[in-house]
């Protein structure tokens, strides 16, 4: 019984060691460049130890984003574009035990993922630059092809389509803009200089209830 | 006494230990019971938005490009195929933990529970944030261990069994070290953390801050380096640290006052209580104890 402890207990101790070799070489790129100790190591890995922990490391974001958004008007009449995600920011505040937490971070992955296909776009525009007549509807068929940006096209219809305003607007228009403050220098917020960058994108038609079920 | 009689000696206790007794069996209990309430509260809250991550139409974009044979059945909710049923994941989870604390079969409602809980942060994994990586990974470990294991008649399959809880419950408390060493180590590289700027940009960000917070705080350069330091320095020496039995309470302490802030000033609530929630298992098991018998029998334990 003595020699079946020590080899269970030598066994389980190679297997720790392995586990925590293959966390160490998962989590830190430096530790292994090989291309087949990663590829091993990621399949054992993935999907029961899976970590992300790398939270506003190596830096903290550096900037606020925000995602605008404006409605048109059936009769033609566009309204101010408008941050949904103020509200949410301020009931979070005030119960931060509430739901809207999960609401946050989605509206931030609906913005990255509307950030991303201008990027998209912007690559196919850029290389294309000489055969385009008009910029804006070609940049529209870009993002079309993006499924993150139909999926926020639909979210900011069904927010439209299920507010009381519903049925009457036909058209939406994102913004995104990125705030970056000035380097610290123990200023009050009122007083921080920031800079801004701003993404402007084209009209896209509100879709029906019945088109985004499809 | 000769150095290879002392290696041989303490490897003999080593072996002993690890193979006889599994000394965290109410350590285990509180903690399971703890996460397993945490997830309880988290799916219920979860329940009137859930059509918007996991329903017909939800607005999540499928995630992962993995062929995998193992992610199949934990990422059912990735196509369409199964989004009309999301409610029964929801429910599944609810269920599954009720029965475990009421019913039989404890092991086969851990299991569901997983399998369901992991098919609902698949497809939200965009969302979700080290923490909950962190919990999905626990509660797989926790899978392999039976608290219960010295009951078993056979000898060799309690040895068996007795070592893997030991060395699982190593191996989770492990896991958490490795988070503060990861996050500390990145954020080493950068530059905002070692200069003590970091909260300050965290500040100004109004997803991540709290108003009343960056109003006081945020000219502060007291306050901003300071907490800046503490949350690098925290995560640098909790994993030597938190070994040492005089200083173990201490990085408790300052663990639970970094994640209440975070929390609260943050705004990353799920974040904060899971690893506050992690805590329990680098306390003493006769202080888990008390806890967990106070939970048992509250009652009881006022009238004594």
């Amino acid at each position: 019984m003595e020699t079946f402890k020590k080899v269970i207990f030598v066994v389980f101790t190679f297997f720790l060691l392995l586990h925590l070799s293959f966390t160490f070489i998962y989590n830190f790129d430096k530790v292994t460049t090989n291309p087949t100790i990663r590829f091993v190591v990621f399949k054992y890995m993935f999907p029961f130890f899976n970590q992300n922990n790398k939270i506003f490391a190596p830096e903290p974001p550096f900037c606020k984003q925000q995602l605008l958004v404006k409605y048109k008007k059936k009769n033609g009449q566009w309204g101010n574009f408008q941050n949904p995600q103020t509200d949410m920011l301020s009931r979070h505040v005030r119960n931060r035990l509430s739901p809207i937490g999960t609401q946050i971070k989605h509206y931030d992955y609906v913005l990255r993922h509307v950030y991303d296909a201008h990027i998209y776009a912007e690559y196919y525009l850029n290389n294309n630059k000489d055969t385009i007549a008009n910029r804006d509807s070609l940049k529209l068929s870009y993002l079309k092809k993006y499924d993150g940006f139909n999926m926020a096209q639909r979210y900011f219809s069904d927010l439209v389509n299920r507010s009381e305003a519903a049925g009457s607007f036909d058209s939406l228009q994102f913004k995104v803009v990125y705030i970056y403050p000035e380097k610290y220098k123990a200023k009050a917020l009122k007083d921080i200089k920031s800079t801004r960058l701003i993404i402007d994108f084209p009209s896209l038609p509100i879709l029906s209830e019945h088109e985004n079920r499809e | 006494m000769k150095i290879g009689s002392k290696i041989k000696l303490n490897f003999e206790s080593l072996v002993e230990s690890a193979t006889t007794e599994f000394k965290a069996v109410n350590t285990i209990k509180l903690f399971r019971g703890s996460i397993l309430v945490f997830i309880f509260l988290y799916v219920l809250q979860f329940l009137p938005i859930a059509e918007a991550y996991f329903g017909v139409g939800n607005y999540m974009v499928p995630y992962y490009k993995s062929s995998n044979l193992l992610l199949k059945p934990l990422n059912l909710l990735e196509g369409e195929q199964y989004s009309k049923y999301y409610l029964v994941f929801l429910y599944g989870i609810l269920s599954s933990i009720i029965a475990f604390f009421f019913l039989p079969f404890k092991k086969l409602s851990l299991i569901i529970t997983y399998i369901l809980l992991m098919n609902l942060y698949h497809k939200t994994a965009p969302l979700q944030n080290g923490g909950f990586s962190l919990l999905t990974m626990v509660m797989f470990m926790l899978l392999f261990i039976d608290e219960e294991a010295k009951i078993i008649k056979n000898n060799y399959w309690r040895t068996i069994k007795i070592a893997i809880a030991n060395f699982t419950f190593l191996a989770i408390k492990l896991q958490v070290v490795v988070l503060y060493m990861v996050a500390s180590y990145y954020k080493m590289q950068g530059e905002t953390w070692v200069n003590g700027t970091a909260f300050y940009y965290v500040l100004y960000n109004d997803m991540y801050s709290h108003p009343l917070f960056t109003n006081l705080f945020i000219d502060n350069t007291f306050v901003i380096k300071t907490i800046s330091w503490f949350t690098l320095l925290f995560q640098l020496f909790f994993p030597i640290l938190v070994w040492l039995k005089k200083l173990k309470n201490v990085m408790l302490f300052a663990g639970i006052f970094l994640h209440l802030m975070i929390a609260w000033v943050n705004g990353i609530v799920d974040f904060g209580i899971i690893m506050i929630l992690m805590y329990t298992l680098f306390n003493s098991e006769a202080f888990n104890t008390k806890v967990l018998s106070y939970f048992n029998n509250p009652l009881k334990l006022k009238k004594a």
